[in-house]
């Protein structure tokens, strides 16, 4: 092993606010991303001769976490059945009875401007917290995680179908969320 | 011929799977045609990115207290 770890007690001081920004991103609660932090660091404690310095302690770290993370999904979520879930999606609400849209999308302009402004990550961080569990849950492992759908689907106990259900009904409502919170609006002000 | 409502729900599945080759030719010919839902796919390909840097990007108002720290570091001594 040509690195060495720090003392434990010393993870907490260098790495404590890192993960639990990380948890907190992905389990919006305050008290149980404090509590993934700790068993992260207890696991890790555990597993230090398994540590070969390929990966700087902070990624090794997070990795362990992430872990953790799903972990939490995966219990949290295991009571919610799939029906709630694949039943009247309000997606369809965009559409008539012949698939068309009732409304058509705005136009947003050009979006890349936005990401300048500070507003803009706050109406869309709100709208992430707003998913229900599941949706949110599944969203943050595939397309923010960047998880294979094979492991979603897995820790999840979905199938693929099911899966792009939920990954659509995410998205819709994500959509749906920042038009009426911030294009909308700005249509307005044009 | 695909319906708007199918194409939205398309664009979704192509995030998980791969799609056929006879619904990837539809849903290209849908899009070539159809200004909304262009306009929607490019709405979702920009959500997409903007979620993907959300983490870097907000300043969370919640902290670990000094408390929950030491509380950490007492444990992980005990562990000894």
């Amino acid at each position: 092993m040509d690195q060495t770890l720090s003392s434990a007690d010393q993870w907490v001081d260098l790495y404590a606010d890192d993960l639990f920004k990380f948890a907190y991103f992905r389990v919006n609660n305050q008290t149980k991303a404090e509590d993934l932090v700790q068993e992260t660091f207890l696991a890790a404690l555990k597993a230090r001769g398994n540590y070969k310095g390929n990966s700087s302690e902070k990624t090794w770290l997070i990795a362990i976490l992430k872990h953790k993370v799903m972990d939490y999904y995966r219990v949290k979520n295991r009571e919610k059945p799939m029906s709630d879930m694949v039943e009247h999606g309000e997606e369809n609400a965009l559409f008539n009875e012949k698939g068309h849209w009732k409304k058509a999308p705005l136009d947003w302009g050009d979006p890349t401007q936005i990401l300048e402004k500070k507003e803009f990550w706050e109406i869309i961080n709100g709208c992430i917290k707003n998913l229900p569990q599941k949706l949110h849950s599944v969203y943050v492992m595939r397309e923010i995680d960047e998880e294979s759908t094979k492991e979603v689907c897995k820790n999840f106990d979905l199938s693929a179908t099911n899966m792009s259900v939920i990954i659509h009904r995410a998205r819709a409502k994500l959509r749906s969320c920042m038009e009426s919170k911030w294009f909308n609006d700005k249509e307005g002000d044009q | 011929m695909l319906s708007c409502k199918e194409v939205t729900e398309l664009l979704s599945k192509a995030r998980v799977t791969k799609l056929s080759l006879m619904e990837s030719l539809s849903l290209k010919m849908h899009l070539f045609m159809c200004a909304a839902c262009k306009k929607f796919s490019k709405q979702m390909e920009f959500l997409r990115s903007a979620f993907n840097q959300l983490q870097n990007k907000v300043s969370f108002d919640q902290k670990l207290s000094l408390e929950s720290k030491d509380k950490m570091k007492r444990t992980l001594l005990e562990q000894k």
